[in-house]
């Protein structure tokens, strides 16, 4: 059964990665990226890195594929001559629903909790051994501590770059502040005049 | 137990830790007071150079004796001493010159000298490395801040095209690295350089796939020292970043590819010599050839400055391809020489400034020598220097390279070499040609600060009297280059 798993999953993904690069449209490359990462995913789960397939999902499926989708609906991209084609690309569509569908059924078929007769089937969770999001923090704070922290201190200078890049400081925008507006009296802003009949304030 | 032995470690990364704590206090310090202001430039710059001190004061006051730590993720020894001081007042120098450009160009961002503090730990954390993961980390950490330095002239599109140029082009060669460094793993089963050197004895490692992967890691290591042919994007790069940055690419992040690139080919592949010798041999005799033939028609000096750090980045790969003592010697002269000249070269760069427009073609230092004698000089000195006149720094660190090439049998390439250097001679001597006997059409002033002109009178000088202190010097440097023994 694990060589028809990690065909199906390499299989796909090797095609979907090309047709990222391939598909004329750009939404349907953030997808078929998608469907990639659900492929890497897979084949995670058959080496028994439960932990990083679902650290892909979330990071790479939930979080950056989706912010890549919102980047490039952003683009300059002619959304009427998409909806043309809708029956056209109805196929595709079914195809890649079909397929996640698919795998999703076959990963729940070929998961199976229990007690491992055969050692070396890395399809059985084992119940009671150490799984690999408890080995991974062990190690991660105690050996690899260093390493850890340089890690840490990346992702700040990416924060301080993006922030650097992008942030640009306007002098002329007007801002509301509540502080001052509540600390402002009827003496300061208010001013009485006496207006002489026939003349103006000025 | 794994705690315990963290703890006692942690005196090795005392350096790494102090100025990491700095830059968070810089942080949110630059936010809260007014950051962005022409009036708080000149502290930041100070605050910056002080945590660069008294992190240069830490390494110095540590042990020097060779010790790994964090589970062999670390190395220290006199060779990572030395290296680490090096880029520490490099950057320091750098900061220094860059000061009246960043105001001139509004510059005055605080998050400019965060930056290249962040770069200078990303290097520290290079040159300590026992490990290709450290390595990794480091070396995302260094060109990470560089890649937003070099696009930190927002108002600029040649600033953006570098910086957007640099980071694609970065992002791939860091690619290759973990490719490289994955089929080394899937080889050898380790990462940790250590480890590496005796596990690559065993005969059965010697394959295909392992001579794959280290082209896969040394081109991407070439990428980083803009090695031919990996040099497309420095020309580019360094004419369109501003030039205060251009500077600190020129110099700082060269010390600490060369470091890691030493500790890289003498400690972990040091037994499969033969299979990349003549890989660093022949890129270095390439990159001295682009190097001088690229520079030849050049009339914009960054770009010229480019193909210089290309061409001398060439000669010390040709000394560190012959895998012996001497070559890791003369290479660490050669790299001590370059740094000196290349710093005083963009200290008299960052000070041509006209009208609040910086002077960056060659023709407009036409008639240098009589309205600004001094800068004259001292550039003349240090372009001889480069192009390799006798009595001068740049002719002895040639010297060296030239000595151990010859040494280890190779006469034709030292031939080569010195051809090279032939060559790239007439494109150092036609700028002090210009300075001395072109007529300006109208004289000017140059008016600098005057830690810029010491900065730049201080190189001219070191370089001049070299011979004085020469031999000294290459005896220290070859006390440490034993730091690794072949």
């Amino acid at each position: 059964m694990l060589p028809f798993f990690f065909y199906t999953f390499a299989i796909i993904s090797v095609i979907s990665s090309f047709m990222v690069i391939f598909a004329k449209n750009p939404v349907h490359s953030v997808f078929f990226l998608i469907l990639t990462f659900f492929n890497a995913t897979g084949l995670f789960v058959l080496m028994g890195a439960e932990f990083l397939a679902m650290l892909l999902l979330i990071v790479y499926v939930g979080a950056v594929a989706v912010l890549f989708l919102f980047v490039v609906m952003m683009l300059n991209i002619d959304f009427n001559s998409l909806r043309t084609g809708m029956i056209k690309n109805a196929p595709l569509g079914l195809l890649i629903g079909t397929i996640l569908l698919g795998e999703m059924i076959f990963s729940f078929i070929g998961m199976k909790y229990g007690v491992a007769n055969k050692p070396g089937n890395e399809l059985f969770i084992v119940l009671g051994e150490e799984e690999n999001t408890r080995a991974l923090g062990k190690v991660l704070y105690t050996n690899y501590i260093y390493l850890f922290q340089c890690a840490g201190l990346i992702l700040l200078v990416a924060m301080i770059g993006a922030i650097v890049l992008t942030h640009r400081k306007r002098d002329n925008v007007k801002q509301q502040d509540a502080v001052k507006q509540i600390l402002r009296n009827r003496e300061d802003a208010i001013e009485v005049k006496e207006v002489e009949i026939g003349k103006g304030v000025l | 137990m794994n705690l315990l032995s963290n703890i006692l470690d942690i005196n090795l990364v005392f350096p790494e830790i102090f100025l990491s704590l700095w830059l968070l206090v810089f942080i949110p310090l630059g936010v809260y007071s007014g950051g962005d202001k022409e009036t708080r430039q000149s502290y930041f710059t100070i605050f910056s150079i002080i945590g660069l001190l008294g992190t240069l004061l830490i390494i110095l006051m540590g042990d020097y004796k060779a010790a790994r730590g964090f589970y062999d993720l670390i190395v220290n020894d006199r060779l990572v001493v030395f290296l680490k001081s090096l880029v520490i007042l490099a950057g320091v120098i750098v900061l220094i010159i860059s000061e009246k450009y960043r105001t001139l160009k509004k510059l005055y961002l605080f998050e400019y000298p965060v930056l290249i503090l962040f770069s200078i730990l990303g290097m520290l954390v290079m040159l300590s490395s026992n490990d290709f993961i450290t390595l990794y980390l480091g070396l995302e950490l260094q060109s990470l801040s560089l890649y937003v330095l070099a696009a930190i002239k927002k108002d600029s599109l040649k600033s953006s095209e570098a910086g957007l140029k640099y980071f694609i082009l970065g992002a791939l060669a860091s690619g290759f690295f973990l490719f490289g460094v994955s089929l080394l793993f899937g080889i050898t089963g380790t990462t940790s350089f250590t480890i590496l050197s005796s596990n690559l004895l065993s005969p059965e490692n010697n394959s295909l796939l392992l001579i794959l992967s280290i082209v896969l890691i040394l081109s991407s290591i070439a990428f980083k020292l803009s090695i031919a042919p990996f040099h497309m994007w420095t020309p580019d790069v360094y004419e369109g970043a501003p030039t205060s940055v251009t500077a600190f690419f020129a110099v700082v992040p060269k010390i600490a590819a060369i470091g890691v690139l030493m500790r890289i080919l003498y400690i972990a592949l040091i037994d499969i010599h033969d299979v990349w010798n003549q890989l660093i041999l022949i890129l270095g005799i390439l990159s001295i050839f682009v190097g001088a033939f690229g520079a030849l028609l050049q009339i914009n000096i960054k770009r010229l400055m480019a193909y210089s750090a290309i061409s001398n980045i060439g000669y010390i790969f040709l000394a560190l391809s012959l895998g012996s003592q001497l070559g890791l010697e003369a290479s660490l002269i050669y790299i001590t020489v370059y740094t000196v000249s290349a710093l005083g070269s963009f200290a008299f760069i960052l000070s041509m400034e006209k009208d609040n427009i910086m002077l960056n073609n060659i023709s407009s230092f036409a008639g240098l020598s009589k309205s600004n004698p001094f800068y004259a000089i001292c550039f003349s000195i240090i372009l001889l220097s480069l192009a390799g006149l006798p009595p001068l720094a740049g002719f002895i660190a040639k010297f060296y390279i030239f000595k151990a090439v010859i040494m280890a049998d190779f006469l034709w390439i030292a031939v080569i070499g010195i051809m090279g250097s032939v060559i790239s001679a007439y494109y150092y001597l036609n700028i002090v040609k210009v300075m001395y006997l072109d007529e300006a059409e109208e004289l000017f002033t140059i008016e600098s600060k005057k830690s810029v002109k010491f900065i730049l009178f201080i190189s001219a000088v070191l370089i001049f009297t070299f011979l004085i202190y020469a031999d000294s010097l290459i005896n220290f440097l070859s006390y440490i280059s034993k730091a690794i023994i072949l």
